[in-house]
């Protein structure tokens, strides 16, 4: 295969003879001497050599001269921009490789902190537009989405172009992506260019540039992997929590909340006083306690519900509180002849308060309890005995019929765990998001 | 047309064989001559400087040289007869003049962008005239992006995707025109639905020349002599 050759051409600036390899297509070249950047034989740009060396050091092994193997034929690394985007919080920057076949073809690899990708030309036979952006384009029948539309800046050159460029020209860009597979439109008020691309693992690189490859760059290519397979995996996982704390969320506040099979309903009409508790049950038409049969474990929930109920005379206008509390005892009804069995103490209130803060009203309340109760034994029948009063907080002449209702189920989920694993897995990251953003912003400040 | 043609400058034989021939230049002098009934050259200096820059161009194709497109649907032959190679801003581009089944063509190949054209008649002078004038005030009217008017009846609107001047730099071969190298030329490169366009304009908008073409993938193309690609490292 036919090789570019190398020419010399001298320094625009310090006469320096300088290797070429693209020949008269060379339009701009950097010295490596003297820094300086020429367009034929005019100087465009003088770049400090000393401050560049380090300041715009390869990312990576690459550099100018190494030949490898793309698209099936020989390409010889020959020029390299360094270009940077900006916006209002953050800078970032690549190398944009320039390599070029000994037929002509150019390609060029852009290396930045995720990778490589390779872009070649690509001659369209439509308008794609960037100048009315949307949100998908579609190229050849195949849906690209819009990663990024900014411009940038060249902030370094050296080797050599086959174009005319000069350090602080800046490039306006749209970079779209589908997979692997991308796509970039560069324009200017010049030209409207198009370029299709696509990411490079590190194997294929180190497959192109077969033994230009140090030892170093594959091992940390490897360690690199191996942190990225692992971010990744941990990536995986975190990923699976979100999606669990997502269902946890939903199953606690929704489908777990009121989940299992009703066993008993019962509505009455209780009194609740100050002075005095009121003891009720629920009776069937023989005025025996009204049972419920228990097949299905192993967590039972009891849920109370209080109908309205009047303010207590306590309080004034800035703060009041009214409040009542039920008891239900729970027993498991024995054979004839036998005395039932104490099971356990269901202890429930309700409450509702209101005032007047930093002159605005406010009211709260909480009609509604749900208590779960692990390990009732099945096959069972069960009955409730209940007490109820009202809160101490009360006055001592509260005393008002109120509604009241309570619904049992067996084979039901206690919300509880999924509400906490919600919490924990989205609610504290949210947590130090929104700290973390209080803190910039009120360091902005 | 035979091969006897003499070059007026250094007396060697031309090899004028293309029945597209209305320039040719010399191998030996690089003296280009307008094949008439009475070949006449038209530059005997210039010779030098444009064979260097075409020798120093690399490139896939040369004269003479056979190979096959994949196009319309179908496979083309084509052999290489002629080439101008354009100077400008962006570099260098070569318009290659191929013969594919007695037809000629241009084949456009500028930095990994292969377009093959042919020419289409140019009608709408005063749309050729506006860009001129355009392009001569540098107006901010002229841009990539902007929608072109149609400029023969057949056509649409078309997009513009590029826009410059450029200086024919060097030709060989056989050609379909009467040019000489430090020739400047305006050209307007777009597209519309479907299919790309070429506009170059000269002579004060006076004159001009209008192509359509259709985008050719590098592997649509293969020449006699190019090795058969290893690897696919890179394939898009």
């Amino acid at each position: 295969m036919a090789q570019l050759q190398v020419q010399q051409i001298e320094c625009a600036n310090c006469g320096a003879k300088i290797d070429i390899r693209c020949g008269l297509r060379s339009r701009t070249f950097a010295c490596e001497y003297c820094g300086a950047v020429c367009q034929n034989d005019q100087v465009v740009s003088l770049q400090n050599q000393q401050e560049i060396k380090e300041k715009y050091a390869p990312k990576s092994f690459l550099k100018l001269g190494m030949k490898g193997h793309f698209l099936g034929r020989e390409y010889q690394v020959v020029g390299r921009i360094r270009l940077m985007g900006k916006d209002y919080v953050d800078t970032w920057d690549w190398d944009e490789w320039f390599l070029m076949s000994d037929t002509g073809y150019p390609l060029w690899l852009q290396e930045d902190e995720n990778g490589y990708t390779l872009f070649r030309v690509f001659v369209s036979d439509t308008f794609i537009d960037p100048y009315n952006l949307s949100d998908r384009y579609f190229i050849n029948g195949e849906a690209y989405t819009v990663e990024e539309s900014d411009f940038a800046s060249i902030e370094f050159i050296e080797g050599e172009l086959t174009w005319k460029s000069h350090p602080g020209e800046t490039v306006s860009y749209v970079d779209l992506r589908k997979g692997i597979n991308r796509f970039s439109i560069e324009y200017t008020t010049k030209e409207v260019q198009y370029l299709k691309g696509k990411t490079l693992k590190f194997e294929e690189i180190k497959e192109a540039f077969g033994d230009m490859v140090p030892e170093k760059a594959i091992k940390k290519a490897q360690a690199k992997q191996e942190k990225k397979d692992r971010k990744m995996h941990w990536g995986v996982i975190a990923g699976l929590m979100i999606v669990l704390g997502a269902f946890a969320a939903l199953a606690g506040f929704s489908f777990v909340k009121d989940s299992g099979n009703v066993v008993f309903e019962g509505r009455n009409i209780v009194t609740v006083r100050r002075l005095g508790e009121f003891e009720f049950n629920f009776k069937d038409s023989s005025g025996k306690p009204m049972l419920f049969y228990i097949k299905k474990g192993p967590v039972m929930s009891f849920k109370f519900r209080t109908g309205s109920f009047p303010w207590s005379s306590n309080g004034n206008s800035r703060y009041r509180e009214t409040g009542w509390w039920v008891s239900a005892e729970l027993y498991k009804k024995a054979e004839e002849g036998k005395e039932d069995e104490f099971v356990t103490v269901i202890n429930s209130g309700f409450w509702k308060a209101d005032g007047i803060d930093e002159g605005e009203s406010w009211y709260e309340e909480s009609t509604s309890d749900t208590i779960f109760l692990k390990g009732i034994e099945t096959g069972h029948n069960y009955y409730l005995k209940f007490t109820c009063g009202a809160n101490d907080n009360v006055d001592k002449y509260y005393n008002y019929n109120i509604p009241f209702e309570i619904e049992v189920r067996e084979g039901a989920w206690n919300p509880f765990p999924f509400k906490l694993y919600a919490f924990l897995i989205g609610g504290i990251p949210l947590l130090i998001i929104i700290i973390m953003l209080i803190i910039k912003y009120s360091n902005d400040d | 047309m035979s091969g006897e043609i003499i070059c007026p400058a250094c007396g060697a034989p031309l090899d004028a064989d293309s029945r597209f021939q209305d320039y040719i230049n010399c191998v030996y002098c690089g003296t280009q001559s307008y094949v008439g009934a009475s070949t006449k050259a038209i530059s005997s200096d210039s010779g030098a400087d444009a064979t260097a820059t075409l020798a120093d161009s690399y490139t896939r194709f040369r004269i003479g040289q056979r190979g096959y497109i994949r196009w319309n649907n179908d496979v083309h032959e084509f052999i290489v007869v002629g080439r101008a190679v354009y100077e400008y801003d962006g570099g260098y581009w070569s318009e290659w003049y191929i013969d594919i089944g007695g037809q000629g063509y241009w084949l456009q190949e500028d930095e990994g962008i292969y377009i093959l054209y042919v020419e289409i008649p140019l009608e709408n002078w005063d749309v050729v005239m506006m860009l001129h004038i355009q392009n001569e005030q540098e107006s901010e009217e002229l841009r990539a992006g902007r929608v072109i008017p149609a400029l023969n009846g057949e056509m649409d609107g078309w997009y513009l995707l590029e826009w410059g001047n450029a200086v024919l730099s060097g030709m060989e071969g056989s050609m379909p025109f009467q040019k000489t190298d430090g020739t400047t030329i305006t050209y307007m490169d777009g597209v519309g639905e479907k299919i790309r366009y070429s506009l170059e304009i000269e002579s004060d908008g006076q004159d001009g020349t209008l192509c359509k073409g259709w985008p050719l993938e590098y592997e649509w193309i293969r020449t006699d002599d190019e090795p058969e690609p290893k690897g696919t490292v890179g394939a898009i």
